[in-house]
């Protein structure tokens, strides 16, 4: 057995949890190695004591009031994403609501439609995944309440968009349904911009 | 009721992330205490700790507990204070003060000490291997890791710790 060995299994030897071939090899070295009897002699001396140490030490002031006070969101930045979620939901939700009402539905989504779709989807694709990859790497950062807001309104634009979508599948000559979900592609990447601006300025 | 809880300050509920600071300071302090062993350093590095768990709240993912997490979290945030303020061309945990460490057991000879007391008088270095191997049970990987040091640095700075700490309580 090697010193290196020999230290590595030094507090299994000492707690007992080492097979019997292993305990016997390391009383063989422990008497032949000065220096690896020494580390042995050390940590059974201070086996007893780790034993008692306790888990928890309580601190000896409260220390909640000061975590509480620097994890409160600053005031700008509630507004803010105040502010963007309700603009987010008139736009989002209102908007496509008045726009699809008046639409007859049909029945089969059209092949045309799709392609429509994926040309628009194509142009926003790049700038929405590479502002998502930033985001993931810099949500960290932020306070939990900004990022469920950040995921909230996310989430209402998705929501358009699908709408949007599917409505477009059914009439892709409309114009006002290619514009709507154009704005819908441009507004979920300018609330991740927005979102990305915030982690950059914590 | 811990992860219910995890999941409601997650959504940026203060209540429930106040319960999680009452379930976990104690064992979050001892470690932060034994690391520095300093009790105010130990308190501020306390509030660190909690202020950095709620900012990254979001990375949790439920693979390990929230203990589990929480400790992690707050080894890391104590290692990079400490490599903070030793960034003065001095390596953390160097082994490269060997008058240091014999100073360390000389000085407090006779002195009436339990474990915690001497392990508070530790060099930093042979202070945090210590706890972190021998208290909380760490891997010499775990630590090299974190540390950012070799694992038989880490190795050579436990056995230090563990003599050091013998002389000083057999003094």
């Amino acid at each position: 057995m090697t010193c290196d060995a020999f230290r590595d299994l030094i507090n299994g030897y000492v707690a007992g949890r080492l097979p019997a071939d292993q305990m016997e090899a390391m009383a063989r070295h422990a008497s032949a190695c000065d220096g690896c009897r020494d580390d042995m002699d050390a940590a059974v001396a201070l086996a007893g004591p780790l034993a008692t140490l306790p888990r928890d030490i309580a601190p000896e002031t409260d220390l909640w009031p000061g975590v509480a006070r620097r994890i409160v969101p600053a005031p700008w930045r509630q507004r803010v994403l105040a502010a963007a979620a309700v603009l987010l939901l008139m736009a989002g939700s209102s908007v496509t609501t008045a726009v699809l009402m008046r639409r007859p539905p049909s029945a089969v989504p059209s092949v045309a439609g799709a392609e429509v779709a994926q040309a628009i989807e194509a142009r926003y694709a790049p700038r929405t995944l590479e502002l998502a990859a930033v985001l993931d790497r810099e949500r960290k950062d932020l306070a939990p309440a900004t990022v469920a807001a950040i995921e909230r309104n996310l989430a209402v634009i998705d929501r358009a968009i699908a709408e949007s979508r599917a409505a477009l599948d059914k009439d892709p000559s409309d114009p006002d349904l290619r514009a709507l979900f154009r704005t819908s592609q441009a507004q979920r990447v300018a609330l991740l911009e927005q979102a990305t601006r915030i982690a950059r300025e914590l | 009721m811990v992860e219910s809880s995890v999941r409601r300050a997650q959504a940026g509920d203060q209540d429930a992330f106040a319960a999680l600071y009452r379930a976990h300071v104690g064992r979050i302090h001892a470690l932060c205490l034994r690391l520095e062993g300093d009790s105010a350093r130990a308190a501020e590095l306390t509030q660190d700790v909690f202020v950095r768990a709620w900012q990254r709240l979001g990375t949790f993912r439920g693979e390990s507990s929230f203990a589990t997490w929480l400790h992690r979290l707050a080894v890391n945030v104590v290692l990079s204070d400490r490599r903070s303020a030793f960034r003065r061309g001095r390596r953390l945990l160097s082994t490269g003060e060997p008058e240091r460490f014999e100073r360390a057991g000389e000085c407090h000879a006779g002195a009436d000490l339990d474990l915690e007391g001497a392990i508070a008088r530790l060099p930093a270095g042979a202070r945090a291997v210590f706890v972190l191997h021998d208290v909380e049970g760490y891997t010499h990987e775990e630590i090299a890791e974190s540390a950012g040091i070799a694992s038989g640095t880490s190795k050579a700075q436990l056995f230090r710790a563990r003599r050091l700490l013998r002389e000083m309580l057999n003094a």
